[in-house]
């Protein structure tokens, strides 16, 4: 039995890891590419503000992912003897922390913009000094533009790997790319809104994107609340609850010298933990016959990193499993 | 060919830009004010405001009679407190502001401030007109307009040390 070992992905899986970090530091690059046009061009208008900030927040999740992916793969120590791996959940509760404090913040913004009727003033473009006679709500429209094809393209990319390695913070991450760009559209559309003269049209897009900002922060912390209470294995994107502790107890049962098996799993990070309690019905051998148990049981799913096969004399009750 | 390439979607924009007529005035301010009459607040800020007995000169006063030339319009000046004077403005009674009133002005979030026309060289402070917030054609003309006589600030600045 090896205890002190790291979590390792198998051969086809690190390639697709690989490949999930440089799209982190391509999303990191594009998208901070985006909020630099964003800013140039911010002007008076919350729906730009707020689309920037949006922008800055999106830019979080590939950051906290690569500071995760650094520490997942270390070695389990003397202070943290199960390891790293969720190292992710920590990021999640990060993001969803800071996307709720800000989103809250911009909806309250732009909800004040709207009751006191601030008439956002947009006038000519100017950069670094050079003033353009052309409105900046074009000069805006234009960078919004730019940025709605950075995230989407990028979001288009990040999802088929994020459901290949069941990385749930990838998913969200190409999730808030999504986000992101259909709020930069409803940035476009209040910008053009008060180009035809209806002032409102700023702040109930900055209110409708600040709304999705929040929405964004659920959807990360839906993710740490299932971690925090060692939520069995979902299926990635659907929530739906995996039958695998269901066929890690078949298989333990066809073993022919186990009488019955009970199997808890639970999901940390990207990885999966658990139990199976086995009532042996010849005590044979039994040292060995559990150590090999716990090998072949592995082997059914990668993600599994610590199974655990405890022989007891018999099972009173156990917790229900998804079978299907 | 590379600049025309470049070129295309700027022209493109300027089209659609002059297509749509964007942007317009909630109040359509721009289009009152034309062949009509510019509601101007002055506050005395020498040089840039100087109020006389039947209007107001100065570099500011100067630049706005240009403006309103150039739409055809002629000029209420209404006399009063530069406070006063913005809130009125904020409230949209007045179309233009001129107080000697730079980009920092703590107002700058109530109405809407003009891109800078003249930066003094030893101060560094950038000097601007305040119009009504949201009237987004009016202001861009008045911008326009301002960028079009930059040039011709300075030498107005020393005309009236």
């Amino acid at each position: 039995m090896r205890i002190g070992e790291p979590f390792e992905f198998p051969k086809d899986k690190q390639k697709l890891r690989d490949k999930a970090r440089r799209l982190a530091f391509i999303t990191l690059g594009v998208l901070g590419l985006a909020a630099l046009s964003l800013a140039l061009t911010l002007g008076q208008s919350q729906a730009m503000k707020t689309a920037w900030i949006s922008d800055l927040l999106a830019l979080m999740t590939p950051i906290l992912m690569l500071t995760a992916m650094r520490y997942e793969k270390r070695r389990p120590s003397a202070r943290f003897p199960f390891g790293y791996y969720r190292a992710l959940s920590v990021a999640f509760l990060g993001t969803a922390a800071a996307l709720w404090v800000v989103g809250g913040w911009l909806l309250y913004d732009s909800l004040v913009k709207l009751i006191t009727k601030h008439r956002p003033p947009i006038g000519t473009f100017s950069l670094f000094g050079a003033q353009f006679d052309i409105w900046a709500g074009w000069a805006m429209i234009g960078a919004l533009s730019f940025s709605i094809i950075a995230a989407a393209t990028i979001g288009h990319f990040k999802k088929p790997i994020a459901h290949e390695l069941h990385n749930k913070a990838l998913l969200a991450d190409a999730d808030m790319n999504k986000a992101d760009y259909m709020s930069e559209g409803a940035a476009v559309v209040g910008i053009l809104l008060v180009g035809f003269g209806f002032w409102w049209g700023d702040a109930v897009a900055a209110a409708l994107i600040s709304t999705t900002i929040i929405y964004d922060g659920w959807h990360n912390m839906r993710q740490v609340i299932g971690d925090l209470m060692d939520e069995s294995p979902t299926t990635i994107g659907g929530d739906e609850l995996e039958d695998l502790p269901n066929r890690i107890k078949l298989a333990a049962e066809e073993m022919e010298w186990v009488e019955s098996a009970a199997v808890r799993l639970r999901e940390s990070g990207h990885v999966l933990n658990g139990e199976v309690f086995v009532v042996p019905n010849d005590n044979a051998n039994l040292v060995r016959r559990i150590e090999k148990a716990a090998d072949d049981l592995r082997e059914l799913d990668w993600r599994i990193y610590s199974l655990v096969v405890v022989p007891v004399s018999r099972i009173e009750s156990e917790s229900p499993v998804r079978t299907g | 060919m590379w600049n025309s390439f470049l070129r295309a979607p700027g022209i493109g924009a300027l089209v659609i830009a002059i297509a749509c007529g964007l942007p317009r005035d909630p109040d359509g301010t721009l289009e009152r004010v034309r062949g009509g009459v510019v509601r101007v607040g002055i506050a005395e800020s020498q040089p840039w405001v100087v109020v006389t007995a039947n209007g107001a000169e100065g570099v500011e006063p100067t630049l706005v009679k240009a403006i309103a030339d150039s739409l055809g319009a002629s000029i209420e000046w209404i006399r009063k407190g530069e406070s006063e004077l913005l809130t009125d403005l904020e409230e949209r009674k007045l179309d233009l502001v001129l107080a000697g009133l730079t980009d920092d002005s703590p107002w700058k979030t109530k109405v809407a401030l003009t891109k800078p026309f003249y930066e003094d060289p030893s101060t560094r402070k950038k000097h601007v007109m305040a119009a009504p917030p949201g009237e987004n054609a009016w202001l861009v003309f008045v911008e326009r307009q301002l960028h079009h006589h930059q040039a011709t600030v300075p030498a107005l600045v020393r005309s009236t040390q």
